[in-house]
């Protein structure tokens, strides 16, 4: 049977656009708005779930030779972190929970943290185990004077995307960090500091 | 053209039908990349030498407890509970760049890697010489509920020269975590070079 | 049949011998570029004897084999179930033409079987393992490329007890991989 071509486009474009009324029509979809966290409340992405627990500004942890330039702070972001996925996850940037948290729109602060490490025993970068919660402390180095006391800074939690295999990659692997929620942090200034990334008597 | 007889198309359509029917059987038993590129296992018990290619370990006691303690002086804070193996481990032919570099304990297919927070006082990615074992504990940390019930919870300790164990040897030991007792305390050895 | 295997005979023949060669020649373009990275061409060199290689001459002048029970083995600290093999290597770096470099070596202590030139087990250098033994001073642990006159090297290594007496030093040189020296000691 023959069908004159136009005729074809004419009917194949009709059809695509009675299709799309079908999903909201041809304009850009909005985006959600971004959830807000409470300081302390989780949010569960899917590969770590996350919770905010303070910010606090202190001049150095000598004991573990984390030391800032002249001139500089550290910023420290304690968060609890479980890895709700079935495999151990590094805390490495650019692979691991470095990436997936950030102070928003802090002077000096666009990228990854001075390190990352576990509060009860200071031990730098360790690997997440699943299913076991645990405290960890981000650190950036600010210029003296960018954060202040009782300065209510933004800090964003972010998520990944599953991939796995590929043509030149092998294995699974988390990728592509998004922003996915947020939390409205106070600043504390513990100045010298004293006991935040020491060995803890609680657990 | 010669005409083609009604049997010749039969046959045709058998042989189509054959050739078909190969190709299926041949795309589904094709190895997976993960099959090809799997590791070779080598398994058994505690207390049992098991030798691959490159790696040979005999693991002599698991242990589980709330908190552990470190030649070194370090203790273990945790959420979860500390499962403690200590093992002796060697390379075999050649240890140019050789290191325990995987230490996992897989329980129902959730993988947990051997903490390096104890540092020098772990065997965790230490450096191997052939045929001169290094022995000491390896520490994972796993959550509470894994050793809650007393139930049977068999899990497997897989040990290997390289952190990508892709077609290479992997030790993988046995053993029930139901089975033990949960500790309140365990004080590791230092890890030590040399046959025991 | 045998009709069919007369009228094809040249396409038969021209199958059976291409298809071997063209896998033949695809493997080796894939191998041997991937060998000659890696020391596979040992030029061997017998015990005591003086061996040219790289523009260097190398002779072994002593080994000493110290058992990890013995007094000097506690000295050392050496682990349980070890040995100690200490290799005294001359090196004469020649015509170390420009003020440069001699050549630059690494060596691993390998186990033989018979006449056998691939090592059954290896062991690396002992220069920075956890033992108390120190090369006596002034004497270099291993090639010094910073050294265009001759001087003496003594490379240690801590291998198993079990191991036999048929060893041999693999003295690699980046530059002229896939040939290493194999000296026998």
């Amino acid at each position: 049977m023959k069908v004159p071509t136009r005729w074809l486009v004419a009917v194949l474009i009709a059809l695509f656009l009675v299709a799309s009324a079908a999903f909201g029509g041809l304009e850009d979809a909005d985006t959600p708005p971004l959830p807000q966290l409470d300081v302390g409340e989780s949010f569960t992405g899917a590969q770590l779930r996350i919770a905010v627990e303070d910010a606090v500004l202190i001049d150095a942890f000598p004991e573990a030779f984390i030391t800032p330039q002249p001139g500089n702070r550290l910023l420290v972001i304690r968060a609890t972190v479980e890895n709700v996925w079935d495999k151990p996850v590094t805390t490495i940037s650019r692979i691991g929970a470095a990436d997936n948290v950030r102070p928003r729109g802090i002077d000096g602060i666009e990228d990854e943290p001075l390190t990352v490490s576990v509060i009860s025993d200071g031990s730098a970068y360790p690997k997440l185990q699943p299913a076991v919660p645990i405290e960890l402390a981000f650190i950036w180095e600010v210029p003296d004077g960018a954060v202040s006391q009782s300065d209510v800074i933004t800090v964003d939690v972010l998520d990944k995307t599953y991939a796995a295999g590929g043509l030149v990659t092998y294995g699974e692997r988390f990728e592509n960090p998004f922003v996915a929620a947020y939390v409205e942090v106070p600043v504390t200034d513990v100045g010298a500091g004293v006991g935040v990334d020491q060995e803890s008597e609680t657990p | 053209m010669t005409r083609v007889s009604a049997w010749q198309r039969v046959g045709n359509g058998v042989g189509l039908v054959g050739v078909l029917a190969i190709a299926w059987f041949i795309a589904e038993t094709t190895p997976t990349e993960e099959a090809w590129q799997g590791p070779i296992v080598v398994s058994g018990d505690i207390g049992e030498t098991l030798t691959g290619r490159n790696i040979e370990a005999v693991v002599s006691e698991v242990r589980i407890t709330e908190t552990v303690t470190a030649s070194n002086g370090w203790a273990g804070p945790t959420t979860g509970v500390w499962v403690v193996v200590d093992a002796s481990v060697s390379a075999v032919v050649d240890d140019l760049g050789a290191s325990l570099g995987t230490a996992d304990l897989v329980i129902d297919g959730v993988t947990y890697s051997a903490s390096e927070r104890p540092d020098d006082g772990t065997i965790a990615r230490q450096p191997l010489t052939t045929a001169i074992p290094v022995s000491g504990p390896l520490m994972f940390e796993i959550p509470r509920e894994i050793v809650e019930t007393e139930a049977s919870q068999p899990a497997t300790i897989q040990l290997a020269i390289n952190s990508d164990p892709r077609a290479d040897s992997v030790l993988a030991i046995e053993v029930d975590l139901g089975a033990l007792p949960l500790l309140p305390s365990v004080d590791t050895n230092e890890p030590s070079w040399g046959a025991l | 049949m045998k009709r069919w295997f007369k009228r094809n005979a040249v396409a038969l023949v021209a199958v059976a011998v291409l298809t071997p060669t063209t896998i033949a020649v695809t493997f080796s373009t894939e191998w041997s570029s991937y060998l000659s990275t890696r020391a596979t061409q040992p030029v061997e060199v017998a015990e005591g004897r003086t061996a040219e290689f790289d523009g260097t001459e190398w002779r072994v002048t002593r080994t000493e084999r110290v058992s990890s029970d013995s007094r000097a083995g506690v000295e050392a600290g050496l682990p349980a179930g070890s040995d100690l093999v200490m290799v005294t290597v001359e090196v004469n770096p020649g015509n170390a033409t420009t003020e440069d470099e001699s050549s630059f070596c690494t060596v691993r202590l390998g186990e033989y079987e018979g006449s056998g030139d691939t090592a059954t087990r290896s062991w690396g250098d002992a220069t920075f393992a956890a033992i108390d033994y120190r090369n006596p001073a002034g004497v270099e642990s291993g090639c010094s490329p910073d050294i265009i006159e001759p001087y003496v090297f003594i490379s240690t290594f801590v291998i198993a007890d079990d191991a036999s007496d048929n060893l041999g030093v693999q003295l690699e040189i980046p530059d002229r991989l896939p040939q290493y020296l194999l000296l026998r000691l």
